[in-house]
Order: C-alpha cells, then sequence, then structure tokens
C-alpha cells in the first residue's frame, strides 16, 4: 500500500509539477522591481544564480517526480510571474528583450532540470 | 379323590396364608394332579372293560358247564373214562380265572401305585425345581429392589426381573390381579421408577429442544459476522479504491484547469489586444511601472521598449520616448 501511495503521489506531482514550479518562479520574481528585473535582462543575468538556496531545493526536489518539462513555456512563465508580479509579466509581455530573455531563462532552467533527472 | 378347587392370585394376601414357595407348589400340584386323575380314570376305564370281559368269558364258561344247585340233587354218571369230577373241574377253572383275576387286579393295583407314587415324585421335582426358580428370582428381587434407590442401571434390573418374575408366574398359570400389586412398597418402587422415568424423558426432550435452539442461533450468529465480514471488506476495498482515485482525480482537475489557463494564455496572458492604444510618454532609456487605467494593474515598461502590454486586460500601450530634458507623464518607477 506504501508503494501504491508513493507510486500515486509520485504520479500526482508530476501532474502538479508545472503548477508547483509555477509557484517558484512566482516566489522568485515577487518583489523585484520593474527597474531591477530590466536591469537583469540589460546584464544578461542568469536567473539560476539568483535564485535563493531554498528556491533551488525546491526545484531540485522537482526533478525526481517530473521528466516532461514541455509545459515550461514563455506563455507558462508570464502566468507564473504575473501571480506574484503583474508589472514584471506586463513588462516581459511588451518588452523584446525581456522576452527573449525569459526565454532563454526559462531553457536554462528546463536544461538544469533535465539534466538532473 | 377329592374334589378341590384351588384358587390363588399371585401376591394375594390372606390372614394365614401359606408361604408363597408352598403356595406355588400346591398349586403346581394341583394342576399335575388333576392330570393325573383324569389319566387314572382312563385307566380304570380301561380296567373296568378287561374285567367286563373276563367276566363274560367267565359267565360264557359257566354256561357250557351247568352250575350245580344246592338243592342236592346230584347227578352223576359214570362214564367209565375215569373218575371226572365236572364239579371239581369247574370249581378248579373258577379258582383259576379267580386267582388269576385277582392277581390281575393286583398287578394293576401295583401299576396304579407305581404310577401314582411316580408321578408324585415328578410332581415334588418339579415343585422343587419351580420353588428354586422362584426363591432366585425373589432373592434377586430383593437384591434389586435394596440397589434400586441408588443407580438407575439397578432400577432397570429389577423391572426386568419383575417382569421375568411375572411370566414364570403366567406360565404357572397364575395371574397377578390388574392393576394393583399386592406389597405396598413394591407398588411404591414401582410408582417412584414411573416418575423418575417420566421425569427423565422430560428432561432429556427439554434438553434436546435447548441443544437445537442453540445451535440454529450458533449457526444465524455465524452467519451474520460472516455477512458482517464480508460487508466491511467491501467497505474497506471502497475506501482504498476511492483513496487511490482521489488523487487521480484531484491531478486531473487540476491539470484540466491548468490546461484551461494555458490554453487560454494566449487570450489571457496579458495579450488582448483592446480597440484602442493608449500612449504613455516616458524619457528615453527609463524603465518603470504605470497603472493600466482600464484595469489598474501594473503595467511595467521596459528601458528602450516601445510598447507596453497591460498583463491583466491586454491593453496596448504605446510608449513614446521624450528626450530627458522634455517633460513626460510621470512614469512610476
Amino acid at each position: 500500500m506504501q508503494k501504491a501511495l508513493n507510486a500515486t503521489g509520485k504520479g500526482l506531482i508530476s501532474e502538479f509539477a508545472p503548477g508547483v514550479a509555477a509557484g517558484v518562479l512566482g516566489e522568485w520574481m515577487r518583489g523585484i522591481s520593474v527597474k531591477g528585473a530590466a536591469s537583469w535582462v540589460e546584464q544578461d543575468v542568469n536567473l539560476l544564480e539568483k535564485i535563493t538556496p531554498n528556491h533551488r531545493h525546491h526545484l531540485g526536489r522537482l526533478k525526481n517526480f517530473c521528466h516532461d518539462y514541455k509545459w515550461m513555456t514563455l506563455e507558462w512563465g508570464i502566468k507564473a510571474i504575473r501571480e506574484t508580479n503583474p508589472a514584471l509579466a506586463s513588462l516581459f509581455l511588451g518588452w523584446d528583450e525581456g522576452r527573449e530573455w525569459l526565454i532563454k531563462q526559462l531553457a536554462l532552467i528546463k536544461q538544469e532540470l533535465q539534466g538532473g533527472s | 379323590m377329592a374334589d378341590k378347587t384351588w384358587r390363588m392370585a399371585f401376591g394375594e394376601r390372606s390372614g394365614d396364608s401359606p408361604p408363597a414357595d408352598e403356595v406355588l407348589g400346591m398349586t403346581v400340584a394341583d394342576a399335575k394332579r388333576r392330570r393325573l386323575e383324569r389319566q387314572m380314570e382312563i385307566e380304570d376305564l380301561e380296567y373296568r372293560r378287561k374285567r367286563a370281559e373276563m367276566e363274560k368269558e367267565r359267565r360264557a364258561a359257566e354256561i357250557a358247564v351247568d352250575k350245580p344247585s344246592d338243592s342236592g340233587f346230584k347227578i352223576s354218571g359214570g362214564v367209565n373214562l375215569g373218575t371226572i369230577d365236572l364239579q371239581e373241574e369247574r370249581r378248579r377253572a373258577e379258582e383259576k380265572s379267580e386267582k388269576i383275576a385277582r392277581e390281575k387286579e393286583q398287578t394293576l393295583n401295583s401299576l396304579a401305585d407305581e404310577n401314582s407314587k411316580l408321578r408324585d415324585s415328578i410332581h415334588a421335582k418339579d415343585i422343587d425345581t419351580l420353588r428354586m426358580m422362584f426363591g432366585s428370582q425373589m432373592e434377586n428381587l430383593q437384591r434389586l429392589i435394596e440397589q434400586g434407590n441408588n443407580s438407575k442401571k439397578a432400577q432397570g434390573d429389577w423391572y426386568e426381573e419383575y417382569q421375568k418374575t411375572i411370566s414364570i408366574a403366567q406360565e404357572l398359570g397364575l395371574q397377578a390381579p390388574k392393576g394393583e400389586v399386592s406389597d405396598i412398597s413394591i407398588q411404591l418402587q414401582l410408582k417412584k421408577m414411573d416418575y423418575d422415568h417420566s421425569m427423565e424423558m422430560r428432561r432429556f426432550d427439554r434438553e434436546a429442544k435447548h441443544q437445537d435452539r442453540q445451535f440454529s442461533l450458533e449457526l444465524k450468529r455465524m452467519e451474520r459476522e460472516d455477512r458482517h465480514a464480508a460487508e466491511r471488506i467491501q467497505i474497506e476495498r471502497e475506501k482504498m479504491q476511492g483513496l487511490f482515485q482521489a488523487p487521480k482525480m484531484v491531478g486531473n482537475v487540476i491539470a484540466k484547469a491548468l490546461m484551461e489557463g494555458a490554453g487560454g494564455g494566449g487570450n489571457g496572458g496579458g495579450a488582448v489586444q483592446s480597440g484602442g492604444q493608449i500612449t504613455l510618454e516616458a524619457d528615453a532609456g527609463e524603465a518603470g511601472e504605470t497603472e493600466c487605467p482600464q484595469c489598474a494593474e501594473p503595467v511595467g515598461i521596459g528601458p528602450n521598449s516601445k510598447r507596453a502590454v497591460c498583463s491583466g486586460c491586454g491593453q496596448d500601450f504605446v510608449i513614446k520616448r521624450n528626450n530627458p530634458q522634455t517633460t513626460a507623464e510621470e512614469v512610476r518607477l
């Protein structure tokens, strides 16, 4: 029964992975100002280096349950950021460079996750 | 032989009744004596018949030779055939016949006496045998009566012996008075045995019914427990199935919601193109944040972006960059 529960837990988390990852991303972007994000974009900062160790730990746990990251798209990222920081979301929506930077960061995150699974 | 009528009933008590064995012996002897009397009568008749025949023969012989009278007449004649004394001859013949008859009678009497003696001895032996049997039977009965109060088996044996005694008495031609036993103690014992027997049968029936009832109740209880166990198992099974289904259902709902949200992201991602455009003025290279006039959502503006989109309502903003000296609409940073 424990095995079944574990299996069910893994399946459940894999179903919840997009939501969980969205929550994590939203938390990362909470409190970041437009100016600060703009500077990150201009400096091409790696978002993974900016996140806290706790958030990185949560991201690492996601690797154990999720093997497919097709859902990690720009729309998903903007929607996730919009939950906590709408200004930032609109920034990435309207600013081409910001959008490209976000796409790149999402690709890096995806690579990080896929590289560890 | 005297004709006596004996009438006795087994166990009948009188004031001066002889002992039971004597009574039994006398009764048996009486029966056998009657048989002997009948036989002797038959023999007597036979003897008389034979005697009559002999008498008849004798008379026939007398007819052939005249009987001399007593008046003194003598007829004598002389045939010189010697001296023939017919009377003497006749007298001798009579004496001889009488002698034969006497002998025969004596023989018959002696035979009759011997016969009666033998019969008496047989009677005595039969009586002794019956007396011994009856005595032993009574001893058994007495013994079993004494043991009867202690064990039911002894009661059963006593009853069997009593039945045997009754059967022996019936063979002897005796009959018990209907419905009653003479000895009051035996009556009491019999009544007690009947009572005990009936009580035992009632108890046995009661116990049998009770055990049957208990057995059926136990069967019903076991069936009920089986049903409850099956129901509990079914409930647990359904619970587990529900438990396994719940996360799947929740995950499906969430995934569906996410998919619907992502599907609408094209529209809901703040990229809804409103009909009108709003122009914002900002300095060159200036990034900041403003409020959407339509939905009051904060709108972020990039340093050199020429347009902005509200993430809440999709309102499109055109950013007009001014030189730093030029006044512009304040942009909240």
